[in-house]
């Protein structure tokens, strides 16, 4: 149910660290819109600079250049003290890792960011109600988050994110830790946001599986937003175990002599890494 | 905000256990000192207070009992006991000197009483006789307790032997216990004769004792007479100059190990809470709210061992005082007072020592997992 109106807009959006030889362009010259209920995917691969656009695009980082405005407020000449407010009224969070607050229990994680919206407390009290039954965490609303699954956890993660109703969902790799059927069930919920409350959700994942789902995909290399080919998988052969690996969901790339490489694993990328002449020969 | 607190709080009860007991110790520290400061100086006017002559007449430009000397020529008392309103003079010899018993050297106030007049002597007595004879001492009792005097045995003041003759109550400190003996012994002691040191003045009921005072000072010269209440708080005044720098410095250094301990507490539950503190961050909270939020778990640290402190103080030093008979401790509201204002100043001091750590906490942490 997009209503094609633009909730996000960043413009030439550019973040660097280091200075002089040692600077890099973690993200360079990124422009993108975003409208109001649209699913985008941002992937790539590791290190690419996915994370370093989200937490741009969620003021929680400064940009080196470029501009983001979201819901006609631009975050990136906004004062340092005004963007945590602009955090809680505009922007829900969500974690590779849940980050929920450990001596809370789900109902009090839920609502613990609608406190900063105190004239609005007894609206949300009603809300964390509604968002527990939706996400099926009844049962658990009195739970402390060492005795949840990776789900649930998760879904206490997209309630807190969905309590002060945002505009704009902001998650990082929300089923990284997830079991299979798990993180099939938090990307729907994701969808569903997306689509029956017009919010727009930006997610930056590895997990091909969801790719389905969104609207759009960006893709993110050498923190330059690039063209993806009409196929969803470029398999290539892994040059440690010789095993099929789709070269642009893979985690783990790397570069020798002017060459790019895809590994299946972390142990056959250690493994590259320790001795790139000898697999870099061989897969020449 | 205050639930997370309370929650996370709750969560390491016994870390905060340890940090409130080191603070209500450090507290109870402060009370004590004070307490027994009080107490000791309550002790040093206990004698005036007790003795409750209405007015107290000694030598002229002297306003005090403790640690003070006074010569009063023995006729003024006979001419103030014929002042009108004056019921009764009763002239007293007093010297503050050490006297031996037991073994030990005590500090103490040595009244000396004239012969057949009970009226500046012990007022509560623990048993023996309460109004010495020639060659007799009523010393208190905890003294006896403390070193297994007896009634007959020896005490000493300067190089003249006593006979303790009575054991009187409520007259020991251990700045200065108070001893009564003959006038005429003490007399020959200080080889004083003709004079007095005090005279305490009883008026008829119903006069102003202000103005009997200044009639007294009008009418017999060279003597300061002084009202009875007046006369408690130039003792009193004198007994806190003398021990304020001890009992300030005491309280400084009870603040100090609190402040120390409190600071500790939130400086380690900030450190280890870093991530969480980066939550809150990420999710819209601004930095002073997580200031706040420490100030919070400071005072809430603080404010249990308050609450500790203050029932010890309350219910549990007055035992103390049981057990150890030569402290005297009391307690005042004042103090109470005292005690939580500092309470409050030492949550806020330890609530600034990690402020730099929340200010550079990077809400970004959150993001890496």
């Amino acid at each position: 149910m997009m209503n094609n109106q633009t909730l996000l807009k960043a413009t030439n959006l550019t973040k660097s660290f280091g200075r002089g030889h040692t600077e890099v362009h973690a993200v360079n010259d990124v422009s993108l819109e975003i409208e109001q209920g649209e699913l985008i995917l941002i992937m790539g691969p590791s290190g690419s600079g996915k994370t370093t656009l989200l937490s741009m695009l969620g003021g929680l980082l400064r940009s080196t250049s470029g501009q983001i405005v979201i819901d006609d407020t631009n975050i990136s000449t906004a004062n340092e003290s005004l963007l945590p407010d602009i955090r809680a009224h505009k922007i829900g969070f969500i974690f590779q890792a849940f980050n929920l607050l450990d001596a809370l229990s789900v109902r009090e994680n839920i609502l613990f960011p609608a406190q900063l919206i105190p004239d609005k407390i007894k609206q949300a009290n009603q809300r964390a109600d509604q968002l527990i039954e939706r996400l099926g965490l009844g049962k658990r609303r009195n739970a402390l988050p060492a005795t949840l699954s990776g789900g649930e956890k998760q879904r206490v993660a997209i309630a807190r994110a969905l309590i002060n109703q945002p505009p704009l969902i902001l998650a990082d790799e929300p089923t990284g830790n997830l079991d299979s059927q798990s993180g099939q069930d938090v990307m729907m919920v994701l969808h569903d946001i997306a689509r029956d409350e017009n919010r727009s959700v930006i997610l930056v994942t590895h997990d091909p599986r969801v790719e389905d789902i969104a609207d759009r995909i960006l893709w993110l290399e050498d923190g330059v937003i690039r063209d993806r080919k009409e196929d969803k998988h470029s398999w290539v052969q892994c040059p440690v175990c010789h095993m099929q690996v789709d070269e642009w969901t893979t985690p783990f790339t790397s570069a020798y002599q002017s060459k790019r490489y895809a590994f299946c694993s972390k142990r056959c990328f250690e493994r590259f890494q320790a001795s790139p002449h000898s697999y870099g020969a061989e897969h020449d | 905000m205050l639930k997370w607190i309370l929650k996370t709080l709750w969560g390491q009860k016994g870390s905060v256990f340890s940090s409130a007991s080191g603070v209500a110790f450090a507290f109870i520290l402060v009370v004590i000192m004070e307490a027994a400061f009080v107490g000791e100086s309550n002790q040093i006017v206990s004698y005036i207070r007790h003795v409750n002559a209405d007015v107290w007449v000694m030598q002229k430009g002297v306003s005090n009992m403790h640690m003070a000397t006074t010569f009063v020529w023995d006729w003024k008392a006979k001419r103030i006991a014929e002042l009108p309103g004056v019921k009764k003079a009763t002239p007293i010899l007093y010297v503050n000197t050490a006297l031996k018993s037991g073994g030990r050297n005590w500090f103490a106030y040595v009244i000396g009483l004239m012969p057949n007049d009970a009226r500046a002597g012990p007022w509560s007595m623990a048993y023996g006789k309460s109004h010495p004879g020639q060659g007799e001492i009523v010393l208190p009792h905890v003294l006896a307790k403390m070193t297994d005097a007896k009634l007959g045995d020896t005490a000493m003041i300067a190089d003249k032997k006593f006979e303790i003759a009575g054991f009187s109550n409520e007259t020991f400190s251990m700045a200065n216990s108070i001893a009564f003996v003959n006038f005429h012994d003490l007399e020959e002691l200080i080889s004083t004769s003709g004079t007095v040191s005090f005279i305490l003045v009883d008026i008829e009921s119903g006069l102003d004792k202000q103005s009997v005072a200044k009639l007294i000072e009008q009418q017999v010269e060279k003597v300061s007479a002084i009202p009875h209440e007046q006369f408690i708080k130039n003792d009193f005044q004198i007994a806190m100059l003398m021990g304020v720098e001890v009992v300030s410095f005491m309280s400084i250094i009870g603040s100090i190990l609190a402040a120390l301990i409190i600071a500790f507490t939130a400086y380690s539950q900030v450190s280890r809470r870093k991530r969480e503190l980066a939550i809150a961050k990420a999710l819209g909270y601004q930095n002073r709210s997580l200031y706040l939020a420490v100030l919070m778990q400071t005072l809430i640290i603080t404010g249990l061992a308050l609450i500790v402190a203050i029932l010890i103080s309350i219910f549990l030093l007055p035992l103390l005082t049981t057990l150890v008979p030569q402290i005297t401790l009391v307690v005042t509201t004042t103090a109470l007072i005292r005690l939580c204002m500092i309470a409050v100043f030492v949550a806020v001091l330890a609530a600034l020592v990690p402020a730099r750590i929340i200010a550079n906490i990077d809400p970004l942490t959150a993001f890496r997992s």
